[in-house]
């Protein structure tokens, strides 16, 4: 004990001779002041993806406290930065479909409802080694989600992998999920339970519509009520002691007739009742009114058939599909009505039993060529959604819009397009510094940037 | 028009590699050259035109990349490969677009049979013959023949002790190429089972060590270097116990199956056996492909697996750009899925290189062979067009 504060102290001296009497504890305290001033950081590279279809070459990127300060070929290093180099810098990737950073339990879990809250249920611990390669490999953001399989998994986040404490979550309120068809519990349903979901998933959303719409009644009358009793407690105000002789008198008669005193009704004494508090409609009310995306895991075509019908009544909703073997049958309304469909571009063997028709390397493709809105995921497992990316594109996906879909597209379906997503002064530091262009077997990554701090780095081979 | 009248003359050899063109590049086939007159100075070459297929890159399966290159082909086989050098007179100029590279190889696979040569009762089948297990028109072979594999070794699982005869089959032809030409065996835990003897990895070497012995039949065919094995182990334990009972016994061949492979790659080496690899999951799977660039830096000679259809045959490419992402020269990789692999399934003298003599089993990318986002436009298996990918399947247009 005493040779580890001696040790301590004899450190503290050496980094700091002034401080003499410096003790262990207030070594900590020096090595975390200089964290809050953290020197600002300078990535300098031959291009700068700062949007799909946006390059800046040899520019430079300035980064402070945790954001992005400064774009540009002309962009000055402050003296006392820290400059990292490589051939190319991008955007974060962003996964919307993984598993990463929720404990097990709670991500199987079966009894879930829309209030059902992942930030509740994150363990960044658990995972720790899986978040490192999924850093390692470039993505940086995921979608963290409880209740993955369960007709409602409640309200997702999306979640730094390269962070533990205060920087873990992004933003707590992402979306809700839901599931629609899905095996429970290791068995397939029968086709008619499978679509009778997808309608019951939307007599959910009108019980959330339809509960707003009572507190807004309620709210609209409990104010007329508020002005009435108002108005009339003005009327009392005037006329006072009339009324308060006037009552005196109906105190004193009722007494006489041995009875006892009513005292007068007003209608204006009946207060609006409010209706009752339901977490669950109030979180759906939010998704019926498009505050919050809704996310459904849905596969066959039948079930998405059923799904667009039973939602075409919400114009306000904002809805995308995590899955979609089956989209392509359903492709032109997907993309009438812009609901992107998050692809699983794998070769795994170990699917979850929902595709019975095995793998398919070229479902973006061929949604992209209908219109469709296609965002990749890595549906759990992986943690290299880029090189499924690569595999998407090696079977026909337009490689910028696989970027597009790693990045912006990602940030926009989880509502965090004005925080990450493109590398433009303001944004959140979540970037990447590679060997070469994303998605190429060169690209692999130099350095990953997430809230502002370097959270990988490999050293050049 | 004149296409049509000629191509009819030709047979169907030569409409197929024509067909697989494509539209836009037919590069004027016919001006410089008069393809007709083969045809009138040797009628022997009626069946057999000749065609130049002029491309930028060729990988030619032994590592190296030949340029601005012409390979030619008559009946399905590659006549001549050469840098710079003019099409010989007389042959039909095929101008392509992208990189040519031998078809692939699967080292170990299941298509077709899937489940086969798994046998809960009976744990030495050294006469097993996986070539009966083959189906051509499975629909598993045109998965593979959409991922360039040309040829694949139809293996036992490893889950038998002695799990038989595998066999090399070309997807896109339907034929066998090689019957009995590897001797599976199972020398890792997968082969072992508490109801099934043997039940302990000393009793299961102490059996393999009695059957290669003894040398009878085709363990003394393997013993005298006429049958090549393929190893299934499991742990790095595995791969040192089953390169000294190869040594033990003089055996040669190639172990699969395990990750570790950097820490014994010396003793594989020692040996004088090949590594086949993978398959490689995408991300995730901890040091795989780096374990695998380990053994190929040690000089031990690398083939890929992709145990399709468990997975999906893109995984063997997957599992090669996985190995060069670890930092194995994407010469070594390709050469790993072509000429290595053909050597370790004792097909190199029919395939896996673009060489004279060889067939013309051939791949056109649409970039490197070993980057993912590359496409694979065209596969021939002995020159016929077995795979050609849909036109422009993403509609922002081309990719890269």
């Amino acid at each position: 004990m005493l040779a580890c504060a001696l040790a301590l102290s004899g450190a503290a001296l050496a980094a700091d001779p002034v401080g003499v009497t410096v003790t262990a504890v207030s070594l900590q305290d020096q090595q975390e002041a200089p964290a809050a001033e953290e020197a600002p950081l300078a990535l300098r590279a031959k291009r700068v993806l700062v949007a799909p279809g946006k390059v800046i070459e040899d520019g430079v990127v300035l980064v402070k406290r945790g954001r992005i300060v400064a774009v540009g070929a002309d962009v000055a290093v402050p003296e006392g930065a820290r400059v990292l180099e490589g051939e190319v810098v991008c955007a974060g990737f962003i996964d919307p479909w993984s598993d990463l950073g929720v404990d097990a339990a709670s991500m199987g879990d079966g009894r879930t409802d829309a209030a059902t809250r992942v930030t509740d249920a994150l363990d960044p611990w658990g995972s720790a080694y899986a978040r490192r390669e999924a850093v390692a490999a470039g993505v940086l953001l995921t979608r963290a989600q409880a209740g993955t399989s369960t007709e409602l998994g409640g309200i997702g986040a999306v979640v730094r992998n390269g962070a533990e404490g205060d920087d873990l979550v992004l933003l707590a309120d992402a979306n809700v999920a839901a599931a629609v068809g899905l095996a429970a519990r290791g068995r397939a349903k029968d086709p008619f339970d499978r679509i009778g979901e997808a309608d019951k998933l939307a007599s959910k959303l009108a019980g959330g519509r339809d509960y707003r719409a009572d507190w807004t009644e309620y709210e609209t009358k409990l104010a007329e009520w508020e002005a009435a009793i108002a108005a009339k407690e003005k009327d009392l105000d005037k006329d006072f002691k009339k009324a308060q002789k006037a009552r005196d008198k109906d105190i004193e008669d009722a007494k006489k007739k041995g009875e006892e005193h009513k005292e007068k009704e007003y209608k204006e004494d009946k207060r609006p009742r409010a209706p009752k508090y339901d977490e669950e409609k109030e979180v759906l009310a939010r998704v019926v009114a498009g505050e919050l995306p809704l996310v459904v895991r849905c596969e066959g075509s039948a079930e998405l058939r059923a799904l667009l019908a039973g939602t075409a009544e919400f114009p306000r909703l904002r809805m995308w599909i995590v899955g979609g073997t089956g989209a392509e049958l359903v492709a032109q309304d997907l993309a009438t009505r812009h609901i992107a469909v998050v692809v699983q571009p794998t070769p795994f063997s170990e699917l979850d039993g929902e595709r019975p028709e095995g793998h398919d390397l070229g479902l973006a493709a061929r949604l992209a060529a209908r219109g469709v809105d296609v965002l990749l995921g890595s549906g759990g497992p992986s943690r290299d959604l880029p090189l499924m990316a690569a595999l998407a594109v090696g079977h026909g996906f337009d490689a910028q819009v696989a970027f597009h879909a790693l990045t912006v597209g990602a940030a926009r379906a989880l509502d965090v397009a004005g925080e990450v997503g493109t590398v433009e002064v303001g944004k959140r530091a979540e970037l990447l510094l590679l060997d070469g262009d994303p998605l190429t077997s060169a690209g692999r990554v130099r350095a990953a940037i997430s809230a502002g701090r370097v959270v990988h780095e490999t050293t050049s081979r | 028009m004149l296409n049509n009248l000629l191509l009819s003359g030709f047979g169907p050899g030569l409409l197929a590699l024509l067909s697989g063109v494509g539209q836009p590049r037919v590069a004027t086939p016919l001006t410089p050259l008069t393809p007709l007159s083969p045809l009138s100075t040797s009628p022997a070459s009626v069946d057999a035109p000749t065609l130049a297929l002029h491309v930028a890159r060729v990988h030619v399966g032994d590592g190296t990349v030949l340029t601005n290159a012409t390979v030619v082909v008559r009946g399905g086989k590659v006549v001549s490969v050469g840098e710079n050098v003019p099409p010989p007179e007389g042959a039909l100029l095929v101008e392509l677009e992208g990189e040519l590279s031998p078809g692939l190889i699967a080292l170990r696979d299941f298509s077709t049979a899937r489940g086969e040569n798994v046998d809960s009762t009976r744990n030495i089948m050294p006469t097993a013959d996986l070539a009966l297990a083959f189906d051509k028109r499975h629909r598993d072979v045109a998965a593979l023949s959409a991922e360039g594999i040309t040829s694949v070794v139809l293996a036992a699982p490893g889950s038998e002790l002695v799990g038989g005869l595998a066999a090399v089959v070309d997807p896109g032809s339907g034929e066998v190429t090689k019957r009995k030409a590897l001797l599976c065996i199972g020398a890792g835990t997968r082969a072992l089972s508490f109801n099934r003897y043997p039940t302990s990895t000393a009793a299961q070497y102490a059996e393999l060590d009695e059957l290669f012995g003894a040398g009878e039949s085709v363990y003394g065919q393997a013993k005298q270097g006429g049958l090549p094995l393929l190893i299934d182990v499991t742990d790095r334990a595995d791969v040192q116990r089953a390169a000294a009972f190869a040594k033990r016994h003089g055996l040669k061949g190639a172990l699969v199956g395990a990750i570790r492979w950097g820490d014994v790659a010396a003793a594989v080496k020692d040996a004088g056996l090949a590594i086949v690899v993978g398959p490689i999951q995408i991300g995730g799977f901890g040091p795989a492909a780096a374990e695998a660039v380990r053994a190929a830096q040690a000089g031990v000679k690398i083939g890929f697996a992709a145990d399709s259809p468990d997975n999906h045959p893109a995984l063997l490419r997957a599992t090669a750009a996985q190995c060069v992402r670890a930092g194995m020269a994407p010469g070594a990789a390709v050469r790993a899925l072509t000429g290595d692999a053909a050597s370790i399934a004792g097909v190199a003298d029919r395939t896996g290189r673009v060489a004279a003599g060889l067939e013309a089993d051939l791949v056109l990318w649409s970039g490197a062979p070993t980057d993912l986002t590359s496409r694979i436009l065209k596969v021939w298996s002995d020159g016929q067009l077995v795979f050609e990918a849909a036109p422009n399947a993403s509609s922002q247009g081309g990719q890269e």
